[in-house]
C-alpha cells in the first residue's frame, strides 16, 4: 500500500496551483459578484489543457485519469471556493469522459474539440421537475422519426444553462425511450441548446456558486441527428449511473479543495488574531476544532482519492466491480460536502463578524459547498440509499 | 542553436518561518521552487529553440524535482548538481560543467530572488571568457550574432555581441509557461544527469542569518481626517 | 588601499563617505576611480578621496572591468567599493571572478573586525539579514545607491592621477540608447508612492489611486498581482522584492494585503500607511498607520480633504 502521489502528479498539482493562483484566484470575487466566470478564465483553462481533461488527446483533451482530474478539481476549488469554476470544470471532466466512452465517433469529432477548447460547454441534464434522484421516473421522451431523433419534455436544476445557450454547448441528457419499461427504458443523448428551435430556458437565482448558472431547459419537439444518441438505445440508465460515478468523486474533490483553503486561512487567522491577551489559536476550545476539522478533512480526502483510484483501476486494469465502486464513490460524495460545509462554517465563526462579510471571502464557500448537500450529482440521502442498497442487498431497497 | 540555461532551486520564501528564540530562519520542511527569473531564462531558451531549432540543456543547482519541472517546461535534458557554496563557488562549478559542453548561448536569470546578488551570469561569462549581456528584456538572434535590448535605470540599450555569449534576462522578457499535464507526462522520459562536482573554494563565509525586526508603529486610525493629517506631516 | 568606483556620481560620493570611515579606521588610503573622466575628479576629493585615478575609457562594462583590474594588479587594494547600480552590479562580480574572490552585493552596513570587513546584507527574500566575511582579498562590495549620506569637506586635498591602459575592443557593442519615458522612470526615485493592490475591483479603479498619487505629487505603484497577474499596470510600477525595492518618505498601500515579498520591497520606507478592508491583512502589522475600511470610501474622501 502506498498513499503517495507520483512525481508527475505532484508536479501537476504544483502547476495547477500556480495556474489557479495566477488566473483564477484574482477573479474569484468577481466571479461570485457578477455571477459569471469571465470568458478569459475559461479560455485560459482551455489553453492550460485542463478543460475536458479526461477527454482523449485526439479531441484536444489530455486523456487524464481520475486521480489527476481530482487533483485539478481540488486546486481549482481552492482558488475559487464559491465552487463555480470547479463545477464548470468537473461537469465537463466527468461527462466528457462518458461522452467519449459511449458517444458516436461522428458526435465526438463534431463536439468534443470545442469543449476542450473552451468554446462550448458540456453538461449533464438529468433532473426533472417531478424529482431528481429517481431517474427511473424520468418523463422527457425521445422518439425516432425517420433519420432524426425528437426530444420532448423539460429538465431542471441544470448547471451551465446560460453559458451553454450564450456561448454554445449542450447536455448529456437522460431521456425515456420506452414508456413500458422503467429504468431499462432510458437512453442517453446529446442535446444542443444554443439557437435550437424548440429549446427555451430559464435561469434560477440561487443561494450560491453563482458564477455558473443553474436553470431549466424546456424541450419542445427538438430534432437532433441520430448520431447524437449516446451508446445503445435503452441502455441510458447504466451509462448515466456510470457517469455519476465519474463525476461524484470530482464533486467531492471540489468540496475538500474549498474546505482545505478555508481551513488554511482559518489557521493563519487564529495564530494572528488576539483575544484576551493571547492568540485565538491558544484557546483549547478552538484548537480542538482545528484538530477535528483537519482530521475530518483528511478522512474525506482519503475517500475522494480512493474513489478516484478505484475508478482508474477499473478503467485501466478492469479491477473492482460496480458494486464496490458505487459504495466508494457514494461514501466520498456523502462525506466530503458535509465535512466541507462544517469546516467552512467553523472557519467563518472563528473570524467573528468579519467572517460574515463578503470581504473575508469565505461565505461564498459556504454557499457554494451547500449546493452539494442539497443536491447536484445526487443528494446526500441518495448516497445513503446507494450505500444501503450495496450493503444490505437490493431486496432491502425502499423503492 | 544549442542553449544552456543555468537554474537555481530556492526555498519558497513565503513559507520560511522565524525561530522565535534565535531569530534564525526555519527552512526545514519548506517547499522549494525554481527561482522566478530563472524560469524566464528557461522560457526564453525554449522559445528560441522553437524558432531556431537546437537543444536546451538546463543546469540546475538543486534536486530532481526542479529538473522535472524544467524538463516539463521544455528543456531537452537536465543536469543537477549540489550548490552548497557562494557565488564564486557556483560560477566555478558551472564553468567547469559548461567547459565540457557544446553551446552557442547561455541564459541566466538576472538574479535569484532569494539572494538578489546579480552575480552568477557576469561571473560565469567572465570565467569562460565570453561576452555577457545583462538585464535583457528582448533577445534577437541572427547569423551568429545576438542583439539584446537591456533595461537600465533610466535608459534602454540595444547591444550586440558575437556568439557564443551569455545573457541574463529580466522578468519583463516573457511570461514563463506553466507546464500542462501533457508536458509533464511528456517530460518523464527525458534525461536527468546527476553530478557531484568537487566543492570549490568560496569567497565569502556567512557568519549568521537573522530575521529583520519589524519596527513599525502599527497604529490603527479611526477616520480619514486623521489619516490625512498623518499624510501631510509624513510627506513634508 | 581602498578603491571606490561608481559611474553614478551621487552614489560615488556616498560610497566615498563610507570608504573614508573605513580608510581612517584602517589608516589606509582611499582612492576614487574615475572612468571616462567625468570631470568631477576634484569634487571626489572633497567628498573624501585621497587620490583619484582617472582613466579615459568608455563607460562600458567590458572596459570598466579591464580598467579597474589594471589598478588592482599594481596597488593590491584591501577593499573595493562599487556603487550598486545596474552597471556596478555587473562589473563587481566580474572583477571578483577574475581575481577569484568573493563579492558581497547590496551591502547595507559594514564594520571592521580585526582589520577585516564584516558586511550585512538582505537575504532570503529580504526578510533576513546575513552577516558575512570575506575569505580572500580584495574584499569586493557593492553598495546600494542612497544607502549612505555623502559628506562634503571643501578643504580636503588630494591627488589626481591620470592613468591609461591599452584598451581592447569591447566584446559587447552598443547600437542604440533610448531614454526611458518619464512614466517608465524609476519608481525607486520617488519620495511618495501610492500603491494599488488586489483590493481594487477593476482596472478602471486605478484612476482613483492614481488621483491620490497625483494629489500628493507621488508616483503610482502596485502589488505583484496587479502587475504580474492582472497586468493592469506595466512592470515599472511593480513594488516588491521581485519588482522594485523602494524607499520613499511616504508609502501608501491601498488594497494591498501585504505578502512578505511586498513588505520586503517597502521595508526601507520612512512612513508606511495602509488602507484595507481586511483587519487581518498582514499589511497592518507592517505599517505605521492603518485604516480599516472600504478603499472606495476612504480614498475619495482623502483626496477631497487633501485638496
Amino acid at each position: 500500500m502506498d498513499f503517495s502521489f507520483t512525481e508527475e502528479q505532484e508536479l501537476f498539482r504544483k502547476s495547477v496551483r500556480e495556474f489557479c493562483e495566477k488566473k483564477i484566484a484574482p477573479k474569484a470575487n468577481e466571479i461570485d459578484e457578477k455571477g459569471e466566470i469571465p470568458r478569459e478564465v475559461v479560455e485560459d483553462m482551455a489553453s492550460f489543457g485542463i478543460l475536458g481533461i479526461t477527454i482523449p488527446q485526439e479531441y484536444g483533451g489530455s486523456g487524464a485519469d481520475f486521480i489527476t482530474a481530482a487533483i485539478a478539481t481540488e486546486e481549482i476549488a481552492r482558488a475559487d471556493i464559491s465552487m463555480a469554476t470547479a463545477v464548470y470544470y468537473l461537469v465537463e471532466a466527468g461527462w466528457g469522459f462518458l461522452m467519449d466512452r459511449y458517444g458516436s465517433k461522428k458526435a465526438k469529432e463534431e463536439l468534443l474539440p470545442d469543449v476542450t477548447k473552451g468554446k462550448t460547454f458540456l453538461g449533464i441534464a438529468s433532473t426533472e421537475a417531478a424529482g431528481g434522484s429517481d431517474v427511473a421516473a424520468i418523463s422527457t421522451t425521445m422518439t425516432k422519426e425517420g433519420e432524426k431523433l425528437v426530444v420532448n419534455g423539460s429538465k431542471t436544476f441544470i448547471s451551465g444553462v446560460r453559458e451553454a445557450t450564450k456561448y454554445g454547448g449542450g447536455y448529456v441528457t437522460v431521456v425515456k425511450t420506452s414508456q413500458e419499461l422503467a429504468h431499462k427504458g432510458l437512453s442517453l443523448c446529446y442535446l444542443p441548446v444554443k439557437d435550437i428551435p424548440g429549446i427555451t430556458t430559464n435561469i434560477f437565482k440561487q443561494m450560491g456558486r453563482e458564477g455558473i448558472s443553474t436553470g431549466a431547459i424546456i424541450i419542445k419537439n427538438v430534432e437532433i441527428p441520430s448520431h447524437y444518441l449516446i451508446g445503445d438505445w435503452n441502455k441510458g440508465f447504466y451509462y448515466a449511473m456510470e457517469g455519476f460515478n465519474c463525476a461524484r468523486p470530482l464533486v467531492a474533490a471540489a468540496c475538500i479543495g474549498a474546505a482545505g483553503k478555508a481551513l488554511e486561512a482559518g489557521i493563519e487567522y487564529l495564530k494572528e488574531r488576539q483575544a484576551f491577551g493571547s492568540p485565538l489559536a491558544k484557546f483549547e476550545g478552538i484548537q480542538f476544532q482545528v484538530a477535528e476539522a483537519y482530521a475530518k478533512l483528511e478522512s474525506a480526502r482519503l475517500l475522494v482519492y480512493k474513489a478516484a483510484w478505484m475508478l482508474d483501476q477499473m478503467y485501466t486494469k478492469k479491477r473492482f466491480r460496480h458494486k464496490e465502486i458505487n459504495k466508494a464513490v457514494a461514501s466520498a460524495k456523502l462525506i466530503a460536502p458535509t465535512v466541507a460545509f462544517d469546516i467552512i462554517k467553523d472557519v467563518l465563526i472563528w473570524h467573528g463578524a468579519y467572517g460574515y462579510t463578503k470581504e473575508a471571502g469565505l461565505e461564498k464557500g459556504l454557499r457554494g459547498v451547500a449546493s452539494y448537500i442539497m443536491g447536484a450529482e445526487g443528494a446526500q440521502n441518495i448516497m445513503k440509499l446507494i450505500i444501503g442498497r450495496e450493503l444490505l442487498g437490493k431486496e432491502f431497497a425502499p423503492y | 542553436m544549442d542553449i544552456i540555461v543555468c537554474i537555481k532551486q530556492i526555498y519558497d520564501l513565503g513559507q520560511i518561518k522565524v525561530d522565535t528564540a534565535s531569530k534564525s530562519p526555519i527552512t526545514e520542511g519548506v517547499a522549494r521552487k525554481i527561482s522566478d527569473f530563472d524560469k524566464n531564462a528557461l522560457e526564453e531558451a525554449v522559445r528560441i529553440r522553437e524558432k531556431h531549432g537546437g537543444t536546451v540543456s538546463a543546469l540546475i543547482g538543486g534536486t530532481k524535482e526542479a529538473a522535472k519541472e524544467a524538463l516539463a517546461m521544455g528543456a531537452d535534458e537536465a543536469v543537477i548538481y549540489s550548490a552548497d557554496t557562494d557565488s564564486l563557488g557556483t560560477a566555478t562549478i558551472l564553468a567547469e560543467i559548461i567547459h565540457k559542453m557544446k553551446y552557442d548561448l547561455i541564459l541566466c536569470g538576472e538574479a535569484s530572488i532569494d539572494e538578489f546578488s546579480f552575480q552568477i551570469g557576469p561571473r560565469l561569462a567572465q570565467a569562460i571568457g565570453i561576452p555577457v549581456l545583462t538585464y535583457a528584456r528582448k533577445i534577437e538572434l541572427n547569423d551568429g550574432e545576438i542583439v539584446v535590448e537591456r533595461g537600465l535605470e533610466n535608459r534602454y540599450e540595444l547591444t550586440k555581441a558575437e556568439l557564443p555569449a551569455l545573457v541574463t534576462v529580466t522578468k519583463e522578457i516573457n511570461e514563463p509557461r506553466i507546464p500542462t499535464l501533457l508536458q509533464i507526462l511528456g517530460a518523464s522520459k527525458k534525461k536527468i544527469t546527476e553530478i557531484s562536482p568537487p566543492k570549490p573554494e568560496a569567497g565569502i563565509e556567512t557568519l549568521s542569518i537573522t530575521a529583520i525586526e519589524m519596527n513599525r508603529k502599527e497604529i490603527i486610525l479611526k477616520d480619514t481626517e486623521e489619516l490625512a493629517k498623518v499624510i501631510l506631516s509624513a510627506s513634508k | 588601499m581602498i578603491f571606490a568606483f561608481s559611474e553614478d556620481i551621487e552614489t560615488a560620493f556616498e560610497i566615498l563617505a563610507k570608504g573614508r570611515e573605513i580608510a581612517d579606521a584602517l589608516k589606509s588610503e582611499l582612492a576614487a576611480i574615475s572612468i571616462e573622466g567625468h570631470g568631477k575628479e576634484e569634487i571626489c576629493i572633497t567628498y573624501g578621496a585621497d587620490k583619484v585615478y582617472s582613466i579615459d575609457s568608455g563607460l562600458q562594462a567590458d572596459l570598466i572591468v579591464d580598467c579597474i583590474s589594471s589598478l588592482i594588479n599594481p596597488y593590491k587594494p584591501e577593499i573595493l567599493l562599487i556603487g550598486g547600480t545596474r552597471l556596478g552590479k555587473e562589473v563587481a562580480p566580474r572583477i571578483a571572478q577574475k581575481f577569484g574572490v568573493g563579492c558581497a552585493s547590496d551591502c547595507i552596513d559594514f564594520s571592521l573586525v580585526r582589520g577585516e570587513l564584516i558586511v550585512k546584507r538582505f537575504v532570503l527574500g529580504g526578510r533576513f539579514i546575513a552577516t558575512q566575511r570575506f575569505l580572500r582579498k580584495p574584499q569586493i562590495v557593492t553598495v546600494p545607491p542612497r544607502r549612505f549620506e555623502k559628506k562634503l569637506d571643501k578643504d580636503r586635498k588630494g591627488e589626481i592621477i591620470k592613468s591609461s591602459i591599452e584598451l581592447v575592443e569591447p566584446k559587447v557593442q552598443i547600437l542604440v540608447i533610448k531614454k526611458k519615458t518619464p512614466e517608465a522612470l524609476r519608481i525607486e526615485e520617488a519620495s511618495i508612492i501610492v500603491s494599488a493592490g488586489r483590493g481594487l475591483k477593476k482596472k478602471e479603479d486605478l484612476k482613483l489611486v492614481e488621483s491620490l498619487a497625483k494629489a500628493l505629487g507621488g508616483a503610482l505603484g502596485c502589488s505583484r498581482s496587479v502587475a504580474a497577474d492582472l497586468k493592469w499596470l506595466p512592470e515599472e510600477h511593480w513594488v516588491g522584492l521581485s519588482g522594485h525595492k523602494v524607499k520613499p518618505k511616504l508609502y501608501i498601500a491601498i488594497g494591498i494585503s501585504g505578502q512578505v515579498q511586498h513588505i520586503a520591497g517597502i521595508r526601507d520606507s520612512k512612513t508606511i500607511l495602509a488602507i484595507n478592508n481586511d483587519p487581518n491583512a498582514p499589511i497592518f502589522k507592517a505599517c505605521d498607520y492603518g485604516i480599516v475600511g472600504d478603499l472606495y470610501e476612504v480614498v475619495p474622501k482623502l483626496i477631497e480633504i487633501l485638496k
